[in-house]
């Protein structure tokens, strides 16, 4: 099965990267989403990314579903217009093992098999990078004009300027 | 004012994720919302500037409703996955009550459904609408897919139970039917209360119908209101125990959609 065809028919594709398509038909390739641990269940938000990964899986590639651990304790900015109440570490463990038990129920994780699913959990490897590793290590590639031009910070930057400014004409 | 430090940094973990999975697992793509796609070109940006390789990605389009409204959100706020938090009952009734419009680019999404199929379910559906084929499709492909056959058949139960048989009356309903009726809303009330009558406004705010009296008097003015089938259009109208089915509840209907079992005692 062609899993970008098969998607496009569905009207679930919007953007796509030059050569993902001849990538996928190459070889079986792994794919992930990430799921924001916010509570401790899933809601039907969160279907067509659980769709996206089951139909990766029955076209032959292999899914891996991300639970964002430690990104879930920051607070993604495109994600809603206020900044996130940040979780405390146990309601994050609870929440995390919730998505995780749903997650089981809709993937075929058998390992025997060339495309079965897998979990991980972000914080596993966060929890062991220091900060100062974070910077020399991974801060240096990206630069903060690549990534103020994001729509995703954009967003962010404009509506709290836009709710500033608000306050100010009230005050 | 502006965004954190803390904020800004989450695309970099974001992209620090696709090259953490680039090096551990050989994972060369990343799916996700639109909304996501900034998050994600950061990751296929890292895996070529840290590690050299070529990384790819798609996203989905958010899912929109037609008439402009929040997916995914009822009265009752989210639709959750676990039947604990919404009924596999509730979570078919979402489905269902999808317009004509959104089911059917929904039915493409949220089934497994092919293209061929689909195509003549839509075609089906477009002759007769009033059969609502595309809703009961949808809502039992993804019913089946997140809860199962055995929630699946009970979600129908009790559909039939308090939709197809709108007609049946409902002091023909034994106390089984009543009590398994999974997604009513049960409330109950002072059996002292219904001995001395009590006035249908009075009831519809004690029992949490009505958020207050007033919303009641609208509600009945307005042919809001059934208790046990029957319309009541009178705000005067005295409930007693004559109007108990098997002498302890009231089935009271706010509306076209929204069930409530008073149990009195």
């Amino acid at each position: 099965m062609d899993l970008i065809k098969e998607l496009k028919w569905r009207g679930m594709v919007q953007d796509i990267m030059p050569g993902t398509e001849e990538q996928l038909k190459k070889e079986i390739t792994s794919g992930y989403i990430g799921f924001d641990p916010t509570a401790t269940s899933l809601h039907i938000g969160s279907l067509v990314p659980i769709l996206l990964l089951v139909h990766m899986q029955r076209a032959g590639h292999r899914p891996i579903a991300l639970v964002g651990g430690a990104t879930g304790m920051i607070g993604d900015p495109s994600g809603k217009s206020e900044e996130r109440n940040l979780l405390n570490e146990n309601q994050l463990a609870e929440n995390v093992a919730g998505i995780k038990a749903q997650l089981a129920k809709y993937l075929d994780f058998d390992q025997s098999k060339p495309n079965g699913a897998l979990m991980v959990n972000n914080y596993e490897w966060f929890k062991e990078i220091s900060f100062i590793d974070f910077l020399r290590d991974a801060g240096k590639h990206i630069t903060v004009n690549y990534m103020m031009a994001k729509d995703s910070v954009k967003k962010g930057l404009t509506e709290k300027w836009v709710s500033a400014i608000q306050n100010l004409l009230i005050s | 004012m502006g965004i954190s430090y803390t904020e800004f940094a989450y695309q970099l973990m974001q992209g620090y994720d696709f090259y953490h999975l680039f090096k551990e697992n050989n994972c060369k793509l990343q799916m996700g919302g639109s909304d996501q796609w900034g998050n994600i070109t950061t990751g296929t940006e890292f895996v070529r500037r840290k590690a050299h390789g070529e990384a790819f990605a798609f996203t989905c389009p958010l899912i929109k409703k037609a008439d402009g409204t929040k997916f995914g959100k009822t009265e009752q706020g989210n639709v959750w996955l676990d039947p604990e938090k919404t009924t596999p009952f509730q979570f078919y009734q979402f489905w269902l009550n999808a317009s004509d419009v959104d089911a059917e680019s929904w039915i493409k999404i949220f089934t497994f459904l092919d293209e061929s199929s689909i195509a003549r379910l839509i075609e089906d559906h477009r002759n007769d609408a009033s059969k609502r084929l595309l809703q009961k499709t949808l809502a039992k492909e993804i019913t089946l897919f997140v809860h199962g056959q055995s929630e699946y058949e009970k979600a129908i139960e009790t559909t039939e139970k308090l939709f197809a048989n709108q007609s049946k009356p409902a002091d023909e309903m034994s106390i089984d039917d009543l009590e398994s009726m999974a997604g009513v809303i049960k409330s109950n009330i002072e059996k002292e209360k219904i001995e001395a009558g009590i006035d249908i406004v009075s009831l519809l705010a004690e029992t949490n119908v009505a958020s207050s009296k007033g919303e009641a008097r609208k509600l009945i003015q307005g042919g809001g209101i059934q208790l046990n089938r029957k319309k009541m259009d009178d705000i005067q109208q005295s409930i007693d125990f004559g109007f108990l089915l098997h002498e302890k509840y009231l089935l009271l209907q706010k509306g076209k959609k929204n069930y409530y079992l008073v149990e009195v005692g």
